[in-house]
C-alpha cells in the first residue's frame, strides 16, 4: 500500500515508502539511538528491500553492532557512517569533494560516501592549496567539470567562496565544527553570505545533507 | 600619556549647533588628528564654521578637522576593498590615512568571486607596508590577502550584505576565524580605526 507503508517498531515508525517518493531509503540518524534500536531499524529497511541504507553519526558501539548484524556492511569509522546492504547502482556524473585542512576530512568523507552510495561518481580532493591563493585557479581547474562541488571548511577562510568563483557548477558549502572559536558558526555564516553566486549551504557537520544535495544537483545536470 | 592619536565623533543626526559644539570639544583635546564621521554636506559646512580648513570625503562622510600632514615617503599602506559597496568604508580609511600623512595605495573591487583580479594586484601587495582589507558579506578577502603577504593585514568587516550577514557580524566572525596567522580585525565599518592602527604601527 504505497503512501502509507511503514513498519511500527514501537519506538520507531520506519518509513518504508521513502524509496518510492524520493528514490532512496530512509537514512538512520544514529545519534541518540541505542545500537539495538539502530540494528532493528536497519533490519526493517533492509528487509523491505532497501539497498545502500545509510546509518549516520554512529558511535563505535553502533558500528560494531551493525557490523555484526550485517556482515556485508561497508563501515567507515572516521566518517561514523555505515552503508548497509551495499549494492551497485547506476552511476552518473561526478561530485567533487574539496577540503583544505585534515580536521575537516571526517565530515568531508561522510559527504563523499553518501554521494557515492546514492550513485554519483565521487572525487575526493582534500588538499586544496588555500595557503597559496595563486595556486587555487589551476588547482580548481584540475577538478574538471563536475556536476557539483562540496566544500568542507570549518574556518572563516573563504574556501567555498574562492572555489565558487572558479567553477561552473553549484557549490555545496559544508561548514564543520573542527577547530577554533565559534566552532562552525563563522564558517556557516561566511558561506551563507558568499559573494560568489551558486553557493548553497548545509548545516554544520551535516555531511549527509551535503552529499545528498550534491548528488541531487549532479543528477539534475545529468538528466 | 602623550597626545591622543585620534579623536572622533559621529555626526549622525546631531543638530548643526551640536556639530559646532562637538567640533570645538574635539579640537580642545589636542589629538594628532580629529575627525567627524558620517557627516552629510550640511554638517560638514557647520564644522567648517569652526575649522575653515576642514576637509571632506563625500563618499564616506569623513570630515578631517586637523590640518593635512605632508605625505611621507616609503612603502604605502594598501587599502583593498572586495566590492564597490564596500567603497565608503575603504574611502574613510583612505581619507584618514591622508590625515596622518601616510602614503596610500588603493585597490578597489578585488573580491574573491574573481580571484584573478586580486592575483593581478600582487605588486601592490608586495610593496605595501601594511594592508587594510575591507570586505562585507562573507568577509573572504582579508583571509585570502593574508595568505599572499607576510606584512600585517588588518581586516575591516563591513555591514554590506543580505539579512543573515547580521549587519557585518558574518564578515567579522570570518575574520576572527580565518585560520590565517597574523590577520587581525577592526570592528564593523571602522575604516578610521584601521587607519589609526596603521598610524600607530608606522609613525
Amino acid at each position: 500500500m504505497t503512501g502509507t507503508a511503514f513498519e511500527d517498531l514501537g519506538f520507531a515508525r520506519v518509513d518504508l515508502d521513502r524509496v518510492r517518493r524520493r528514490g532512496h531509503p530512509e537514512a538512520i540518524f544514529c545519534q541518540g539511538k541505542t545500537p539495538r534500536e539502530v540494528v532493528s531499524i536497519a533490519a526493517s529497511l533492509v528487509g523491505a528491500g532497501g539497498v545502500n541504507v545509510l546509518a549516520t553519526r554512529a558511535s563505535r558501539a553502533t558500528l560494531d553492532a551493525l557490523r555484526a548484524a550485517f556482515p556485508d556492511a561497508r563501515i567507515c569509522e572516521r566518517a561514523r557512517l555505515a552503508v548497509l546492504s551495499p549494492a551497485t547502482v547506476p552511476r552518473t556524473g561526478r561530485v567533487a569533494v574539496v577540503a583544505w585542512r585534515p580536521e575537516d576530512e571526517p565530515v568531508a568523507e561522510e559527504a563523499a560516501l553518501v554521494a557515492d552510495a546514492m550513485g554519483s561518481h565521487v572525487e575526493r580532493r582534500f588538499a586544496a592549496p588555500l595557503d597559496d591563493p595563486a595556486r587555487m585557479p589551476g588547482w580548481t581547474a584540475g577538478l574538471g567539470d563536475p556536476g557539483a562541488v562540496i566544500v568542507a571548511d570549518g574556518t572563516g577562510g573563504a574556501l567555498a567562496s574562492v572555489v565558487a568563483g572558479l567553477v561552473r557548477c553549484v557549490v555545496v558549502a559544508l561548514p564543520t565544527s573542527a577547530g577554533g572559536a565559534m566552532p562552525g558558526s563563522a564558517a556557516l555564516l561566511s558561506a551563507l553570505n558568499s559573494c560568489s553566486p551558486g553557493v548553497v549551504v548545509v548545516n554544520i557537520d551535516n555531511g549527509y545533507g551535503a552529499g545528498y544535495a550534491a548528488h541531487l544537483v549532479n543528477m539534475g545536470t545529468a538528466r | 600619556m602623550s597626545r591622543p592619536v585620534a579623536v572622533s565623533a559621529e555626526a549622525g543626526d546631531l543638530s548643526l549647533a551640536d556639530i559646532r559644539e562637538r567640533v570645538t570639544a574635539l579640537l580642545a583635546r589636542d589629538a594628532e588628528a580629529a575627525f567627524l564621521r558620517r557627516a552629510d554636506l550640511a554638517r560638514y559646512e557647520a564644522a567648517r564654521e569652526i575649522v575653515p580648513g576642514a576637509s571632506y570625503n563625500a563618499r564616506s562622510g569623513l570630515v578631517t578637522l586637523t590640518g593635512p600632514r605632508p605625505v611621507r615617503g616609503g612603502p604605502p599602506v594598501a587599502v583593498l576593498s572586495a566590492g564597490t559597496a564596500d567603497g565608503p568604508v575603504a574611502e574613510e580609511a583612505v581619507a584618514a590615512l591622508a590625515a596622518f600623512g601616510l602614503p596610500v595605495e588603493r585597490v578597489a573591487d578585488v573580491g574573491v568571486a574573481g580571484l584573478h583580479r586580486l592575483l593581478a594586484a600582487r605588486p601592490v601587495l608586495d610593496r605595501a607596508r601594511v594592508l587594510l582589507v575591507v570586505a562585507g558579506m562573507d568577509g573572504a578577502l582579508p583571509s585570502v590577502v593574508a595568505r599572499m603577504t607576510d606584512r600585517p593585514v588588518v581586516a575591516v568587516p563591513t555591514s554590506v550584505g543580505y539579512g543573515a550577514s547580521f549587519g557585518g557580524l558574518a564578515a567579522l566572525a570570518a575574520a576572527l576565524t580565518a585560520g590565517a596567522p597574523g590577520l587581525v580585525t577592526t570592528g564593523i565599518d571602522d575604516g578610521l580605526g584601521a587607519a589609526a592602527l596603521a598610524w600607530r604601527m608606522l609613525r
